[in-house]
């Protein structure tokens, strides 16, 4: 029930204002068409680096959407509200990473058209494992990022101490999404990069286990 | 209210009909104790003004008795339940309204107030909240977000979700500082209606005429430990007291 109140509140926070939204989108847009104009790619490069561009963009779309869905919460001291409620804060944690698991999602698709267009992302080849290594990978960093979201909040210039401590600990995912999503691509069998989806899956599990249990502790100053 | 007072040690008096204990509270920033002994207990029913110089720990021990702030060391009881641990339960009972009163500016009033309701596990009222409305002087405005209110209509709003919410204790920091003259009047007798109906209410303030007005007894902390207490306390007693800091 709590889930869904504060899975709820942040959708309509988001419809009503669209500024997260907006803003992964707009920078998604910027950086692909900034690649795809300001760079004479062959063929063959664009395989082998979009998949990895394509991943390093959603990357920094991701710290952008954490700081907004995140950061709304500092305005009036509206986290006060969260953490003196009846609720268990396992479920703000789960919550808001589900509402910025979905907000990635949207920012996600609404982009993608543009690297398959503009950088020949070759999308059509392997769409089913595709998005399985999207969903995937999105749960990590939501996972990961809902937890260090939730520790920068009440941290001193905690909005710049988010990008510090997320980037070591995405990295492994986004060099593991990189490698799948290029096997994938390249019609390579499942067999041949399972390993990189079960290191994404390990990582998701230990990062929402980690905030089912100390989101209660990180929540408080 | 009838009260028996049962005289711990030093300067603390514990209400043998206590709602809420705490003992031993400290906390540090920066390794600079704030707060070192907090030790208190309020009885139900009471109202009660915590005081003090500006950085003296007020708002920081409020924090920590709504569970937004973790202590370092003591501990603390409402109704005979442990606060300080991972269970929940106890926030039912407690209700905290800060110097900015926890709202999402892009909200209207109403969506604010039912989101907190629900959190709460309280149904929406209509009637009570249009009447809460016209009381508080937000009439018409409850479908305008927020983020267009000024700072004292955000204050009663605030207090408006008081109102509206269920619980036996509530902590309210500084209540006054954004209400007008109307407004501060407006919050003394809803203090009063909390007390006839069994309500405690930990606040502070700087206007120690009005704190004196309305509160059974103040609360001084001083150096990160209750120095001192005063049973109906007046405003030139508080001001001695405040003025008598070294």
């Amino acid at each position: 029930m709590a889930f869904l109140t504060i899975l709820a509140k942040d959708i309509r926070l988001e419809l009503r204002t669209r500024e997260s939204l907006a803003a992964m989108v707009v920078f998604a847009l910027t950086v692909v068409l900034l690649f795809a104009f300001a760079f004479d790619f062959t063929p063959a490069l664009r395989g082998t680096f979009t998949p990895g561009l394509m991943w390093l963009t959603y990357f920094f779309v991701a710290v952008l959407g954490l700081l907004r869905v995140f950061g709304q919460e500092k305005q009036l001291e509206a986290y006060d509200l969260l953490l003196t409620a009846p609720v268990d804060r396992s479920l703000i944690y789960l919550g808001k990473s589900a509402a910025f698991l979905l907000l990635l999602l949207v920012a996600q698709l609404l982009s993608l058209p543009v690297f398959v267009l503009f950088l020949e992302l070759p999308l059509a080849a392997a769409p089913v494992y595709f998005f399985l290594i999207l969903l995937v990978t999105d749960l990590a960093i939501a996972a990961v990022g809902g937890l260090v979201a939730g520790l920068s909040l009440r941290a001193p210039a905690g909005d710049t101490l988010l990008p510090i401590i997320l980037f070591p600990l995405l990295t492994p995912i986004l060099i593991a999404a990189t490698k799948a999503t290029s096997a994938a691509l390249a019609g390579q069998p499942f067999a041949e990069w399972d390993f990189w989806i079960m290191l994404i899956i390990t990582f998701f599990a230990l990062f929402v286990l980690a905030g089912i249990f100390t989101f209660d502790y990180i929540a408080e100053q | 209210m009838q009260c028996l007072w049962a005289r711990s040690s030093g300067l603390t008096s514990a209400p043998v009909t206590a709602l809420i204990t705490a003992t031993g509270i400290g906390k540090s920033f920066n390794l600079r104790p704030v707060l070192r002994e907090v030790s208190f207990a309020l009885a139900s029913g009471e109202t009660v003004l915590l005081f003090g110089r500006n950085g003296c720990g007020k708002t920081t021990l409020l924090k920590i008795m709504a569970g937004i702030m973790r202590p370092e060391r003591g501990q603390a009881s409402l109704d005979r339940r442990e606060l300080f641990t991972s269970d929940c339960q106890w926030r039912y009972d407690m209700i905290y309204l800060g110097h900015r009163p926890s709202l999402y500016p892009a909200f209207s009033a109403r969506e604010n107030l039912r989101l907190s309701l629900r959190l709460r596990r309280v149904g929406w009222d209509e009637t009570s909240f249009q009447n809460l409305l016209e009381r508080y002087g937000l009439s018409d405005r409850e479908d305008e977000p927020v983020e267009v209110y000024s700072e004292g209509m955000l204050q009663r709003l605030g207090l408006i979700r008081l109102e509206l919410s269920r619980w036996k204790l509530a902590l309210l920091d500084e209540p006054t500082s954004a209400l007008d003259a109307d407004g501060a009047s407006l919050l003394g007798e809803t203090l009063a209606r909390w007390r006839t109906a069994g309500r405690t209410v930990l606040f502070t303030s700087h206007d120690m005429l009005w704190g004196a007005e309305h509160a059974d007894r103040a609360l001084h902390l001083q150096r990160g430990r209750i120095a001192s207490e005063l049973a109906s306390p007046t405003a030139p007693d508080l001001l001695a007291r405040l003025t008598g800091e070294t």
